[in-house]
C-alpha cells in the first residue's frame, strides 16, 4: 500500500487480546491523470485531505507467552473500509476483461 | 454498452478472519513444531473482482534436530470471482461470441521449503499450481483470445540474506 499510516494499538485486554486500529491515507500521489510515480517523484508527499482507509482488528491469543509448553494459537478478526472511491481513481473497473480502443 | 463512462461506486469495505493453531511443539522451543492456519476474507461483490477468498495450510518448523531452522509448508487457496464480474463476462458474450469464457474462481496449491544455508542466509524454493489462472479469464492479446488460460505450474526460488 502506498501512503502514510497512522496506527494505534490499544494493547492487551484481559491479558490475551489486542485491539488494533489503523488509518491509511490514500494514494500518496493524490488523484490525477497519468503515472502516479511521475506525479509524485520523490515519495515525500503526506496527503491528509483524501478519504482515509480505516482498518480494525481484534486479536485473541492463547498459550503464546515465551516458554509456554501448551500449544499456542491465535484468532484474529478484522475489517476495513474506505468512505469514497479514491482508490478506484483510474476510472476503469478491475473487472473489465478487455479494453476496446 | 453505454457512453463509455463507467458508473462509479462510493466506498468499499471488507472483513477477514485468521486462525492459527500449533498442533505439535518441539520440547523447549517456542518456534519449532507443526502448526496449521486458515484465513478467510470477504468484500462487497458489486465492486470487487474477488468477493470471497480463503486459504489454509500446514507448516513444519525445525522438526529435525540437525536442521532446526528449516521450514516446510503446504497450503491451498481459493478466490471466488464476484457475481457482478461474471455478469460482465456474460454481457461480453453478446458482443464477442458465446464462447467467451465466464470467470468462476482461481485456486492455488503451493509447497515451499526454507533451507538455511548458514545463519542469516536462506534459500526458499517453492512450487505453485494454479487452477483457472485469473479465475478462468482469457488473455485477449494472447495467442488464443477467447480461450481461458490453462492451469499453470510455477517454480520459484527466493533467497534472503541478513547481515
Amino acid at each position: 500500500l502506498k501512503g502514510s499510516v497512522i496506527s494505534w494499538s490499544a494493547g492487551e485486554i484481559g491479558g490475551a487480546s489486542t485491539v488494533t486500529i489503523a488509518e491509511l491515507i490514500g494514494e500518496a500521489a493524490g488523484p490525477g491523470p497519468n503515472d502516479p510515480q511521475q506525479r509524485h517523484r520523490y515519495g515525500i508527499n503526506f496527503r491528509i485531505n483524501d478519504p482515509p482507509l480505516v482498518l480494525g482488528e481484534l486479536q485473541y491469543a492463547w498459550n503464546n507467552k515465551k516458554g509456554d509448553s501448551n500449544l499456542a494459537g491465535t484468532f484474529k478478526v478484522g475489517g476495513g473500509g474506505i468512505s469514497e472511491a479514491s482508490m478506484i481513481s483510474a476510472s476503469r473497473s478491475e473487472a473489465f476483461p478487455l479494453q476496446i480502443h | 454498452l453505454s457512453g463509455g463512462v463507467p458508473a462509479s461506486l462510493s466506498g468499499n469495505f471488507g472483513v477477514y478472519s485468521v486462525i492459527e493453531q500449533k498442533l505439535l511443539r518441539v520440547a523447549n522451543s517456542d518456534d519449532r513444531g507443526v502448526g496449521i492456519f486458515t484465513r478467510i476474507s470477504s468484500s462487497q461483490s458489486d465492486r470487487n473482482l474477488i468477493d470471497l477468498y480463503a486459504d489454509g495450510g500446514v507448516e513444519f518448523v525445525g522438526l529435525s534436530d540437525r536442521r532446526p531452522n528449516d521450514k516446510f509448508g503446504l497450503a491451498i487457496g481459493y478466490a471466488h470471482v464476484s457475481s457482478r464480474a461474471r455478469a460482465l463476462d456474460i454481457d461480453f458474450q453478446q458482443f464477442v461470441g458465446a464462447g467467451w469464457p465466464t470467470r468462476s474462481f482461481e485456486a492455488l496449491a503451493t509447497a515451499v521449503y526454507q533451507y538455511e544455508v548458514r545463519a542469516g542466509w536462506t534459500l526458499q524454493p517453492n512450487f505453485q499450481y494454479f487452477v483457472h489462472p485469473g479465475g478462468g479469464a482469457t488473455n485477449p492479446l494472447g495467442p488464443n483470445p477467447g480461450r481461458p488460460s490453462k492451469d499453470a505450474a510455477v517454480l520459484g526460488l527466493r533467497t534472503v540474506l541478513k547481515f
